[in-house]
């Protein structure tokens, strides 16, 4: 059944040397779920192999979106999205954020020439990211991403 | 009468909720929440099982899967 929900990439991150990565797989379900609520699409089933959650070199997960899922995105406005994923075996939790994307003027105010000095300061894009994601930062916590 | 097929995916839909005892035939089963968007899939294959019908996810009409009726329509209507 995890071959229909998950897509050949997510499969390969999904095993371990001993076995199914089965928080990382609940953690992969969970953060699936909380992308395609952002969509607001009422009537439509979740499109489980188009949200896929990738997993980046520094071990924080990425969301790709294809097909249907990349379509609803766009017609929900949904530009960006980021997840933060919670395990404590064999639940997880995850939450979905959407917003400007990183290179987008939105998430970089003030940056016009007329802007004042002090409202020419980038604003830090890890500013927009959830507690549960700073909570992952800090090496005593037991949250993690899939895989790690 | 209904199909053994239909019967077999109600049986199914009662096997994962010991709390009930009968489950008719237009109860909307994602409303009552028998069905969640975990055992949808699930579900999908259980009629699959039972019809023989390999059921494509990019082209589900989730009407299709409110209540058996519906189910029993669309996948197991005999012509």
């Amino acid at each position: 059944m995890l071959s229909r929900m998950l897509s050949g990439a997510e499969l390969a991150l999904s095993r371990t040397d001993t076995g199914p990565d089965v928080p990382g797989i609940a953690g992969r379900l969970a953060a699936k779920e909380a992308v395609f609520k952002l969509f607001r699409a009422a009537g439509q089933t979740l499109p489980w192999q188009d949200i896929e959650i990738l997993k980046e070199d520094g071990g924080w997960p990425v969301v790709r979106l294809g097909g249907r899922a990349a379509r609803l995105a766009r017609a929900a406005l949904v530009e960006y999205v980021d997840v933060s994923i919670s395990h404590d075996d064999p639940c997880a939790i995850a939450i979905a954020y959407s917003g400007p994307a990183p290179e987008s003027p939105l998430r970089w105010p003030g940056t016009s020439d007329d802007a004042p000095e002090t409202l020419r300061t980038p604003v830090d894009p890890a500013a927009d990211r959830t507690t549960e994601e700073w909570k992952w930062l800090r090496p005593e916590s037991k949250t993690s991403v899939p895989g790690s | 009468m209904a199909s053994t097929g239909i019967e077999d995916v109600r049986t199914w839909i009662l096997s994962r909720h010991p709390e009930r005892d009968s489950l008719s035939p237009d109860e909307n089963l994602i409303e009552s929440r028998l069905v969640d968007s975990l055992s949808f899939v699930e579900l999908v294959y259980a009629i699959e099982g039972a019809s023989g019908v390999e059921i494509d996810f990019d082209t589900i009409d989730i009407q299709d899967f409110q209540t058996l009726s519906a189910i029993e329509k669309a996948f197991f209507a005999t012509v």
